[in-house]
């Protein structure tokens, strides 16, 4: 193959792979120029940001809500992943959202990486829930809130923001112990908050699977 | 002016959607042909025949986000341009360079890839990209699809110049080996 060739072919890369570019400005002023339109830019600046519609200055990420999907077996949650790994959770970076519905952004380290990161990278886990300004912890029924130290296989989709959404809610994230995976509705941790019954969403309801027989089968469907 | 009111200019046969694509994406599209050319006047060329194409293919596409298909189009026109001018022994800018290095991962031999078998391999060097991290993905984006300069990467990445090249180089590798361990041999 010729690399010209190999450069076309690169042009028809997954766009999602793409990494967006803010729009250069132009070099238009001279240095003579720059000062007197930095007056200019001052003068003008109050009427100018109450003319301009704020939603157009204002920055915009997306995020996915964690239960948004419900994945039907684990090929599909696989297909849906842009990163999988098995990781530890370090703690809580942030708090966001609203004070009726906050979000909590943990921060963990990648343990164990199969898709889209290193071992050793730091990664932003964004889900809906966290504590309130009022010290109200809001925590979504059947995704319980990650616990620091606690080491998790996840499922997950990167946001434009840099974090990244365990698919699936629950479905996306499987508690990892002594070398052994478990659905997060085999663990006490629903129990804790009451819920005796299996989650609906639980498609993969693992029960102290090994996580390197887990490996083997995601790294099986990647290769598809 | 958002994304999707532009592309609705564009649905509705409206010319304001040219110059509201120029002004909110121009100097983006001028920046990859410039890479690409690297000469001002086929690279504004370049980007005039982006809003032409842009303009013929919405409808019936609804691109999102519009800046990667913007700069998709740009990119395809600008290398095709610098193919001409190459042959007319004509202008060079970073992308020499970027195909020289491509060029590693390539035996540089004539032969007949037929599509499903480009569709194939785009598919592995998607695969390839997804296991990378982030910064990693970037970096061979900035280059590879950017055909950005060396020296610009390094500015961005708070990096040196060096360390960008020496990170290329791994990539490189190792894309190489994943497509040579998949059965590619190109």
């Amino acid at each position: 193959m010729k690399k010209e060739e190999l450069f076309e072919i690169l042009s028809e890369i997954d766009e999602a792979h793409i990494e967006k570019r803010p729009n250069r400005k132009r070099k238009i002023l001279q240095l003579g120029k720059a000062l007197a339109a930095c007056l200019l830019l001052a003068l003008t600046l109050t009427f100018f940001l109450r003319e301009t519609n704020e939603e157009d200055i204002l920055p915009r990420q997306y995020v996915r809500c964690s239960w948004v999907m419900n994945y039907g077996s684990m090929e599909q949650l696989i297909e849906y992943s842009d990163l999988i790994a098995l990781v530890q959770v370090k703690g809580l970076a942030e708090t966001t959202g609203s004070q009726s519905l906050p979000a909590s952004i943990f921060e963990a380290t990648v343990e164990d990486a199969i898709l889209g990161c290193e071992k050793e990278d730091t990664i932003h886990i964004y889900m809906s829930g966290g504590k309130t300004k009022s010290n109200i912890i809001i925590e979504v029924l059947s995704d319980p809130l990650l616990k620091e130290g606690q080491q998790y296989l996840i499922f997950a989709s990167k946001n434009e923001s840099g974090t990244c959404t365990v698919l699936g809610g629950s479905q996306g994230k499987l508690y990892y112990e002594n070398g052994l995976l478990n659905s997060i509705s085999n663990t006490t941790l629903l129990e804790e908050q009451g819920i005796s019954e299996k989650s609906v969403m639980d498609c993969l309801n693992l029960k102290d699977k090994p996580l390197e027989e887990v490996k083997e089968k995601i790294y099986q469907v990647l290769e598809k | 002016m958002e994304d999707s009111k532009i592309v609705e200019l564009y649905w509705d046969r409206n010319p304001d959607a040219i110059p509201e694509t120029s002004q909110k994406y121009g100097n983006y599209c001028t920046a990859i042909a410039r890479n690409i050319l690297g000469n001002k006047e086929d690279a504004e060329e370049c980007v005039n025949d982006t809003y032409l194409n842009a303009w013929n293919s919405i409808p019936p596409n609804r691109p999102f986000p519009l800046s990667i298909f913007l700069g998709k189009i740009t990119r395809n026109l600008s290398f095709n341009r610098y193919k001409y001018n190459r042959a007319q022994k004509r202008g060079g800018g970073e992308m020499t360079l970027v195909l020289d290095e491509l060029g590693e991962c390539v035996s540089g031999e004539d032969a007949v890839w037929q599509e499903i078998n480009k569709m194939e391999l785009l598919k592995a060097i998607n695969a390839f990209l997804s296991r990378l991290s982030d910064k990693k993905r970037n970096l061979f984006i900035s280059r590879y699809w950017y055909a950005e300069s060396t020296s610009e990467i390094a500015k961005r990445y708070q990096m040196t110049e060096s360390n960008i090249n020496m990170a290329l180089s791994r990539l490189r590798k190792q894309l190489g080996e994943y497509l040579a361990e998949r059965g590619f041999v190109l």
